[in-house]
């Protein structure tokens, strides 16, 4: 009970938080809603049990990416023109009002049951409330350690490869911008 | 809270996230919106593996219920260099037009 009042707690924080910065007037409270946002995301992860993602979560999202996009805000300086809407906005409105017709047409046909007892091995926890077996996310950390570096170790190191790949893409588009300056 | 409950808050804020992607002409809010659908997949994939059944101890069952978290470890790795990048064209493209309006103009080759 206590767990489904957060639950709807966090949900509506975050819904409210991602649609003001769309909506909001000032491009730098955008990038401060959205570190209310990535916060409420990992609000979401420790409710999943799923404490070292929303821990990663805190350190990427709301300390890194959240002041990346401040910083670049405040470097633009474009704020009071960038709010605007685009010349897309009715066609793109109607292409998502058939996008969300066609999804809520999905999760209505869709055949739960039968889902949730071939994909989920009877799992029931589609619909209906349960409390599954907490098993394994109790030493969820230790055991991602071990998947990560055994299971999806070329995936990890691939991970670091673009990680520095787009660090130097990053220098050398700047760095061809000065050349331009001082010639 | 059911795994349904998750998925159709997942699903909204994708849909916030393409709706911002789609409409807004400031580059800046464009990077927010996407990092906004990154994380609505992560938190479908950190879901399904909440509600995976069989949570005995054991290396076949790890690999089983904790595969979803890994996938949203690898999300948010991307998620930060897409950003970085995102952001040093967003000033390269300043820096040449004076302005961050996505528009039909555009032209970044000399950039």
């Amino acid at each position: 009970m206590l767990i489904d009042v957060i639950f709807y707690f966090i949900s509506i924080l975050l819904i409210s938080t991602s649609l003001l910065i769309l909506f909001s007037k000032n491009v730098y409270r955008s990038a401060v809603f959205l570190a209310f946002s990535m916060l409420c995301f990992a609000a979401m992860y420790f409710l999943l049990s799923a404490e070292f993602i929303g821990v990663i979560q805190i350190l990427v999202y709301v300390g890194a990416v959240s002041v990346l996009i401040a910083l670049s805000v405040m470097l633009v300086k474009d704020v009071e023109k960038s709010t605007e809407n685009s010349n897309f906005l009715y066609p793109s409105a109607i292409v998502l009002l058939v996008s969300m017709i066609l999804i809520s047409f999905f999760i209505f046909n869709f055949k739960w049951d039968e889902f949730s007892n071939k994909i989920l091995d009877n799992s029931n926890c589609l619909l209906s409330r349960c409390e599954p077996d907490p098993g394994i996310l109790i030493e969820s950390t230790n055991w991602l350690g071990k998947l990560i570096t055994a299971d999806f170790m070329i995936a990890f190191q691939l991970a670091g490869l673009i990680l520095l790949a787009s660090l130097i893409g990053a220098l050398a588009l700047l760095r061809v911008r000065i050349d331009n300056d001082s010639r | 809270m059911t795994l349904g409950n998750i998925l159709i808050v997942s699903v909204i804020i994708f849909i916030i996230g393409l709706f911002g992607t789609l409409t807004k002409k400031s580059a800046v809010l464009i990077v927010m919106s996407l990092e906004l659908m990154f994380n609505a997949a992560a938190l479908s994939f950190v879901a399904f593996s909440r509600f995976a059944p069989g949570g005995i101890l054991g290396t076949e069952s790890a690999s089983r219920v904790l595969s979803g978290q890994v996938m949203a470890i690898f999300i948010i790795a991307i998620g930060a260099a897409e950003a970085a990048l995102a952001l040093s064209l967003v000033i390269a493209i300043y820096k040449e037009k004076s302005s961050i309006e996505i528009n039909n103009s555009i032209d970044i080759r000399e950039a």
